[in-house]
């Protein structure tokens, strides 16, 4: 199949101040809730436009975007892609984009109403910020499972804050200047599946941009609710990790040699926060979950290794 | 390696089609030119039915690459230049959201296109099929006489060939602008075609069929809306050229003789005598043409009117 392109109240030479990257593959339960959370923004319309890449989906996701978008007014291009992975996804969102920053949203996420106002307002003060975030919303979670992944991520937001120096703050939600984007020659298009961030943030630091994490503004996530779904995602973060080891050798394995380390900061910082006596479980659900990621690791570790022979 | 080059752009302009554009995208979908010479550059001109939607279920099983514009209604003159900005053939075809073509309309049409490097324009033949009704059937055969002329002589100079089913060369809109955006609805294709011969471009029929809506059937009402917004929208246009204002041509008794004319040359075609019908539609149609015509004359009348008494109006508020 070849590619599709839907344009929505196109406007030719139009300069636009933001752009809303949003990439989606099977996200047809929650993309309904993704796409009204944009149009709620309290950011003035002229000023932004979305991209949406369809990178393959399978299931009801195109029909849903397109007759969401084809009631609204904002200047908005859909993709249909076959899938060629996220880091290729996110280069089409680049290459299209008119505005000076994107902010990318991913599919399970929702976004508070002033959100693309704050990041903005942000990145207009700060000029040599490349990369800003805002913090994650805390329990939304009924399992378990999803209930230590958001202590997880409010642990995180906590203790790397404002000027995130040595931690991955991920692409979901993120803004991104388009100016430091294209200096460091966009997204790499082998990290398919996951990695595409950490790559990209990595390069970002060496060319003297700062990441940041803005407090103030606030997205939701939806956390994975089965302890499989978690499973699968961290062997598909251990996919990525593979090609970037071999990119930049050693240099993020160091990362994982003190998980219980982590595990136990994070618990202890997730406790102090909301006195919940889950936090303790992190550090085991973390180790449970490296070892996925190592499970994804070997797995192309070892086809790589067969088909060479 | 031989890179291929995009041959044709084939763009579609269509506004509340869905009970049409399923069967006119799978016509293009057919074709037996390769498709990865061909895009689809498909403009939704504000339609308010389901139309996007099956468009886009429609082009999910091709293969072809396309472009899906959804504008809030902007005019046929607006949603043709999104076309022309957007193509990137060398050249452009016209196909309308009612439209079905041939299986090898394209390959001919390209073909010809190549070896005559003077046409500017070229159009397919309106098929003379018979329709589902008898009015269908007679306003799809006087359609396709209207055009059955030789196109290159100086007697069709002010002939349009329409732009549904035409194939343009893109370097026109290159030489001479693009389509006029005031030409909301009707009238943007003999525009264009006359600053087209004006710069040179020659205008031709090639034979090869494509039908028209007739096909789906047609009611009197149809008709009487149909040629009632021709005239309405046909109003800007014999203001922009009215050097070439040809009122007569449209007077109903002009077109009954015309119609006989047409007639007799339909009947030594197809043996079909109900084409002596012919006639008596062509009245029909220009009745509710003029009436189109005449009511946004009044209505300018009706506004200038309506500003002389605001005038006034302030005038003596200021004077008085």
């Amino acid at each position: 199949m070849s590619d599709k392109v839907y344009f929505f109240n196109r406007k030719e030479d139009a300069a636009f101040l933001v752009t809303i990257g949003l990439c989606v593959r099977n996200e047809q339960a929650m993309i309904d809730k993704t796409i009204r959370s944009i149009f709620d923004q309290d950011f003035p319309r002229e000023l932004m436009e979305l991209i949406v890449v369809d990178d393959g989906s399978e299931d009801a996701t195109l029909p849903t975007v397109l007759s969401l978008v084809s009631n609204s007014d904002i200047c908005t291009a859909v993709f249909s892609t076959k899938w060629r992975g996220i880091g290729s996804a996110r280069n089409k969102v680049l290459d299209n984009a008119k505005g000076k920053y994107i902010v990318w949203i991913d599919g399970g996420m929702t976004i508070s109403k002033d959100y693309i106002r704050k990041l903005v307002k942000f990145m207009e003060r700060n000029k040599n910020v490349g990369i800003a975030k805002g913090k994650c919303k805390t329990f939304d979670g009924k399992t378990i499972v999803s209930i230590l992944e958001s202590l997880q991520f409010l642990a995180v937001d906590f203790r790397y804050d404002k000027n995130v120096k040595n931690f991955v703050i991920g692409t979901g939600g993120a803004i991104y200047r388009v100016e430091a984007l294209k200096e460091i020659g966009g997204f790499d298009k082998n990290l398919a599946k996951s990695g595409e961030d950490l790559d990209v943030e990595y390069k970002m630091r060496d060319k003297g941009w700062l990441i940041y994490r803005v407090s103030s503004a606030v997205f939701g996530k939806k956390h994975p609710e089965k302890l499989t779904s978690a499973w699968h995602d961290n062997i598909k973060y251990g996919y990525g990790g593979h090609y970037l080891i071999n990119k930049y050798s050693g240099e993020i394995l160091a990362r994982f040699k003190n998980v219980l380390v982590h595990g136990l900061l994070n618990a202890k910082m997730a406790y102090q926060l909301t006195y919940r006596k889950e936090a303790f479980l992190l550090p085991f659900y973390y180790s449970f979950m490296k070892i996925a990621w190592l499970i994804g690791y070997l797995k192309v570790r070892l086809a790589k290794s067969s088909s060479f022979r | 390696m031989i890179i291929m080059k995009l041959k044709v752009s084939i763009g579609i302009c269509a506004r509340n089609c869905e009970s049409f554009i399923k069967e006119t995208i799978n016509s293009i979908a057919a074709q037996d030119y390769p498709h990865n010479l061909m895009e689809l550059i498909f403009v939704d001109d504000g339609s308010e039915d389901k139309t996007l939607e099956i468009v886009q279920n429609c082009l999910s099983q091709i293969d072809i690459s396309s472009k899906v514009f959804h504008t809030p209604w902007k005019g046929l003159g607006h949603a043709r230049n999104i076309v022309v900005t957007h193509a990137k053939g060398k050249y452009i075809l016209w196909i309308d959201g009612d439209m079905i073509i041939s299986k090898n309309y394209v390959s001919r049409l390209i073909d010809f296109m190549e070896k005559n490097p003077r046409i500017g324009i070229a159009k397919g033949k309106q098929a003379l099929k018979i329709g589902s009704s008898l009015l269908a059937t007679l306003e799809a055969y006087s359609r396709a006489a209207g055009r059955m002329l030789d196109y290159l002589s100086p007697k069709a100079r002010y002939k349009s060939l329409g732009t549904g089913g035409a194939i343009y060369r893109k370097e026109i809109f290159e030489k001479i602008g693009k389509f006029d955006e005031n030409l909301k609805g009707y009238g943007e294709d003999s525009d264009i075609e006359i600053r087209a011969k004006n710069a040179g471009f020659l205008l031709t029929t090639v034979n090869v069929n494509f039908s028209d809506f007739e096909r789906h059937g047609l009611t009197w009402k149809n008709l009487w809306e149909k040629y009632w917004l021709r005239g309405y929208y046909g109003y800007y246009f014999f203001h922009k050229h009215k050097s070439l204002l040809k009122h007569y041509r449209m007077i109903p008794p002009a077109a009954f003789l015309a119609g006989i004319y047409a007639s007799f040359k339909l009947y030594r075609l197809t043996g079909l005598k109900a084409v002596f019908l012919i006639p008596f539609l062509n009245i029909f149609k220009t009745t509710a043409w003029y009436i189109g015509f005449l009511t946004r004359e009044l209505k300018k009348v009706s506004v200038s009117k309506q500003s002389r008494i605001r005038d006034i109006h302030l005038c003596k508020k200021l004077f008085i």
